[in-house]
């Protein structure tokens, strides 16, 4: 790439000198060199496989034949366009599951946006004790697989309607509960908002944390109303936490499969990512992708249209030299009460299912909770034909220890790559702020958020079978795992890096660069040392999500590779329930340790790693 | 303005790299369809230099070259000489008979994964795409996918161990020699009913059983779909059904051809429940102390649960025309496995009663006819009298299509 960009500057040096000059320093500064090392790395890992994406969607392939008349392979076609998109199937297939999608995702942004909000302002602007727990529990539900609350949620207000024994309130009152409350889009979206509540209360309790009073105060003396200040004051200062909060929990829910699966699924209440999994796994790629495609469009159009309405976004220097005081306000007599009632919520949606979980790995027979059905034998049994059939215990699996040490693996490099390349995107981001270009790199690094985790499977298998450009086949390699793994977190990784950066003033570098340090001294003395806790907080955030990533790299998994995340799946598709709870418990407290020991570094933590 | 300029400049730039990169990128399509050229290789006259899958298949005797006949001191001495076999499995048991393995052939690693039926699918898939030959033996269902794109392509080679050959019957050994037979059933609740309140597959369409039936979701499940196509495939025992229970011909709708389809209609109009997996199938319609009574399509193999204590349900088998749909997982050797020897070998082995023992459970069938089934299992004869076999290539011909069609009728009136 840089003898291409040479050449095409030296054409243009001889024929003119002035504008070339101005090119080639414009080409060198740090910002824009390291811009286009990052549009290059995202050309191969995000464009080409939307591209391939958009090529499947409009060529006939050879599993076309079974249902195209007249196909032939390799021809461009309208067919999968015309077919999910204004067919008589288009209604049921597209336009539903997209309404449903959106209904599950904005209502449960709002409901999160509720709970976190509150969550926040009560830890950060009030008296409460107990702060520390609080704040501990509230990142837990994140940890934990999406659909534990999904299945907590039927245990308890099961109906009956779609069988099964009743649920425990109905079991209390006698009377089921009616449906759209045990099934169905409230369910689905109760329990995606109390899974994913943690960003909100994440980014909002950091923006209420960064506000001085100070500003608050001087508002006051200029006059202004309490009303006037929390409009003009308090909320355009938390405007980009809320944002970067409806982005990530909007983006989540849009794809997210578990709570769907469980809650809708039995009442035909399907999304667009179910419809996409019905059509891969039927190798119909073409109309899959499709329906990714219009996945993508409306998540990035729905954003889109929240960022305009919010105001684009803008960043608030939050370290000054000051000292910094926030006025807490006092709960007085409601002090106990509010505090019992978040920790009981807390318990309700984080703890208990956590112990359920456990217990359930206990259980000799499923189902039967007494204590004398209690044992080891998911963990540490031999083979026993009275117990699952046989199935050995997990730590007797040495798939386990296996699968165990290649999720640490991939967690770890993933991370690694990955908050590196969020420090160099945030240096790239923050130093060319208000160009096109950097713009244009932000945006682009946004792009694999909204990408469905199993349409970016299904693209990367085909795509690294052969190799593309210089890169070898990296199909059944593990670098091929860690290369979607962080191309599909690049975008956490970028917010990390820019508020990262954003702490560090400008003076400081100029001051560097007048005495006489270049673009390398002055990133690795200053820059780095400055924003490295944003680095590793990157890391934990990465961390903690590819250790529970399942869609993404379900479709890439080989023996060799395979990960803790696969092998409940291949548990649970074995019927032996009890043994993926226990995976998946071995799955938390790695995540938990991992937590513990990264977080030790220059005081990182999953709140920086979401870019604050 | 200069910013523009530079960007135009930029995206120049930009171009320059995806012309280099867009060729690869619209001839990947390709990829898909590289066995097209493989039988233009068969054809070349004999003196013509053998293409490297010819000379494969001819060093092991496979396809063309395949005689029937072993010599297998001569295959175990060059399996040794192999050393290790690669094996992609669709169950976690593989693990166990990987043991017994060690203990009969320490001087063969045998490397047995465990990854499930789509993913030895797609796993074999992408590597003969890409023309990495890694693994040794297929042990895995693979279903429609199987017969309808990974045979024609040459991906997966029959072997049947000569041994074998007198115990199985021939039709089991088509396309690929069948490793063992699960069966799907129709099941009622036995706690709240003596006997299998129906004796019909059509009775399944109707009303009363209108949203009373449990089936893991076809939408999301290709087995399903295509064990609901293989009883559409029998148009005419369906027909013949429909005649013993109402008296009269079926009268067919526009869009469905025949009998069987027309069951499949009225079955999706009568909103029969998905569930997830078939997990949630069980504990829906079996779980002990339930007060309504629901019909769901589950597995025979789980009946174990019921003598555990664990489920109620009892199979419905009087049912006309049949209770079931019956699927196998197969055994073949891919194509130009860097084992091959020792690929045979195992599965000698695995077919053999110690190899096997790890899956001879209740509600499981062996290819073998001299395997006895636990006591109170249906043998396989009287199991193959009231189930049809799986009808996998019209299931993969016809998925697409019948999946949008199961969708389109599903709970409409």
């Amino acid at each position: 790439m840089a003898s291409l960009e040479a050449s095409t500057g030296e054409t243009f040096v001889s024929r003119l000198p002035a504008k070339a000059r101005r090119f080639l320093r414009w080409v060198t500064t740090p910002q824009v060199v390291l811009s286009l090392f990052m549009l290059f790395l995202m050309f191969y890992m995000v464009i080409i496989p939307l591209y391939r994406m958009l090529v499947t969607t409009i060529t006939f392939s050879e599993n076309d034949l079974r249902y195209a008349q007249d196909a032939v392979i390799g021809q461009l076609t309208p067919f999968h366009w015309l077919r999910m998109l204004s067919s008589k199937i288009s209604m049921i297939m597209t336009y539903e599951p997209l309404l449903h999608s959106l209904t599950i995702s904005m209502g449960a942004t709002l409901l999160s946006f509720t709970i976190g909000g509150a969550m926040a302002w009560m830890v950060v602007r009030t008296d409460m004790p107990g702060r520390n727990i609080i704040n501990v529990l509230a990142t837990v539900p994140y940890i934990m697989p999406s659909w534990t609350i999904a299945m907590a949620w039927k245990v308890l207000f099961n109906n009956g309607t779609t069988g099964g024994t009743p649920g425990i309130l109905m079991y209390l009152t006698g009377t089921p509960p009616p449906d759209w409350i045990s099934y169905g889009p409230l369910p689905i979206i109760i329990s995606s908002a109390l899974h994913y509540y943690t960003f909100f209360f994440l980014f909002v309790s950091a923006a209420l944390m960064s506000i001085d009073s100070s500003l608050e105060e001087a508002g006051e003396l200029a006059g202004a109303s309490r009303a006037r200040i929390l409009s003009k004051i308090t909320f355009p200062l938390v405007v980009p936490a809320l944002m970067s909060g409806f982005i990530m929990t909007f983006s989540k829910t849009m794809g997210t499969f578990g709570g769907p699966n469980v809650l809708g699924v039995p009442v035909r209440y399907y999304t667009l990512s179910t419809m996409i999994r019905s059509n891969t796994t039927i190798s119909a790629f073409g109309d899959a992708f499709v329906l990714a495609i219009v996945l993508i469009l409306f998540s990035m159009t729905t954003i889109f249209i929240n960022q305009k309405i919010v105001g684009t976004r803008k960043s608030y220097e939050t370290i000054g030299g000051r000292g910094f005081m926030a006025q807490k306000t006092k709960l007085r007599n409601w002090k106990g009460l509010l505090t019992t009632l978040v920790i009981i919520f807390q318990v309700l949606i984080a703890v208990l299912p956590l112990i359920l979980l456990i217990w359930s790995t206990l259980m000799l027979r499923s189902g039967d909770y007494s204590i004398g059905n209690m044992g080891l034998a998911h963990w540490i049994g031999e083979s026993d034909v009275s117990i699952n059939s046989g199935e050995p215990g997990v730590l007797r699996n040495p798939a386990i220890y296996k699968g165990a040490w290649n999720s640490i693996k991939l967690s770890l490099y993933t991370a690694f790559f990955t908050a590196l390349l969020g420090v160099v995107l945030g240096y790239a981001i923050v130093k060319g702020r208000g160009t096109r270009l950097s713009k244009f790199v932000e945006q682009l690094a946004f792009i694999p958020y909204v990408i469905p985790g199993i349409a970016f499977g299904a693209v990367y298998i085909s795509m690294f079978t052969k190799s593309v450009g210089p890169i070898p086949p990296l199909y059944g390699t593990f670098a091929l795992l860690v290369v979607v793994s962080v191309a599909k977190h690049i975008p956490y990784s970028s917010r990390s890096g820019v508020s990262a950066m954003l702490q560090v003033g400008r003076e400081l570098e100029e001051a560097a660069a007048v005495a006489g340090a270049n673009a390398w001294q002055r990133f690795t003395r200053i820059i780095f040392p400055l924003t490295s806790t944003g680095f590793v907080s990157g890391f934990l955030l990465t961390f903690i999500t590819t250790m529970r990533e399942l869609s993404l790299i379900i479709l890439l998994v080989t023996p060799t590779t395979a990960v803790l995340a696969s092998m409940t799946m291949r548990y649970i598709e074995n019927g032996n329930e009890q043994q993926a709870n226990a995976v998946i418990i071995i799955l938390i407290v790695l995540v938990l340790i991992g937590n513990f020991i990264i977080s030790r570094f220059r005081g990182g933590s999953l709140k920086k790693g979401l870019g604050m | 303005m200069k910013v523009f300029g530079k960007i135009l400049t930029f995206v120049l730039l930009i171009s320059f790299l995806v012309g280099c990169a867009a060729p690869v990128a619209t001839k990947a399509p390709s990829v898909d369809v590289p066995a097209t050229d493989a039988p233009v290789i068969d054809v070349p006259a004999t003196d013509a230099p053998l293409s490297a899958q010819e000379q494969w298949l001819m060093d092991n005797q496979l396809g063309q070259y395949d005689t029937g006949e072993q010599d297998w001191d001569a295959i175990e001495a060059a399996a040794k000489l192999e050393g290790s076999v690669i094996v992609y499995a669709n169950s976690s048991k593989v693990a166990k008979a990987a043991e017994i393995w060690a203990e009969k052939y320490p001087d063969i690693a045998l490397e047995a994964y465990d990854l499930g039926g789509d993913d030895v699918l797609s796993k074999v898939m992408g590597e003969q795409q890409a023309g990495l030959f890694v693994g040794d033996v297929w042990f895995s269902s693979g279903g429609a996918e199987l017969v309808g794109n990974v045979i024609p392509h040459k991906y997966v080679w029959r072997f049947v161990p000569s041994d074998l050959s007198a115990l199985v019957p021939p039709e089991y050994t088509q396309p690929l020699l069948m490793s063992r037979f699960g069966t799907t059933i129709l099941a009622y609740n036995s706690e709240l009913n003596d006997a299998c309140p129906v004796s019909n597959l059509w009775e399944l369409t109707q009303p009363e059983w209108k949203g009373k039936i449990f089936i893991e979701d076809p939408l999301n499940d290709a087995s399903t779909l295509s064990k609901l196509l293989t009883i559409a495939y029998h148009a005419d025992e369906m027909k013949a059904a429909y005649v013993a229970l109402n008296g009269s011909d079926p009268v067919l709708d526009d869009d469905t051809a025949d009998a069987g389809w027309l069951w499949l209609k009225r079955f999706a109009q009568n909103a029969p429940v998905p569930q997830p997996g078939g997990d949630e199938v069980d504990s829906a319609f079996a779980t002990p102390g339930m007060t309504e009574s629901y019909l769901a399509f589950t597995s025979y193999s789980n009946y174990p649960d019921v003598q555990d204590g664990n489920l109620v349900f009892e199979p419905c088998w009087g049912v006309a025309p049949v209770t079931g749909v019956q699927s196998q997982s197969y055994l073949g050797i891919i194509n130009q496995a860097p084992h091959p020897n020792a690929a045979k070998l195992f599965m000698r082995f695995i077919t053999s009663e110690e190899g096997r023992d790890p899956w001879a459970k209740f509600g499981t069938y062996f290819a073998d006819t001299t395997y006895e089934v636990p006591d109170g299992q249906k043998t396989l004869a009287e199991i193959q009298e009231v189930t049809w076999f799986i009808a996998e290539q019209y299931a993969y011909d016809n998925l697409v299509q019948a999946r949008d069609f199961y969708l389109l009728n599903l709970g409409q009136p």
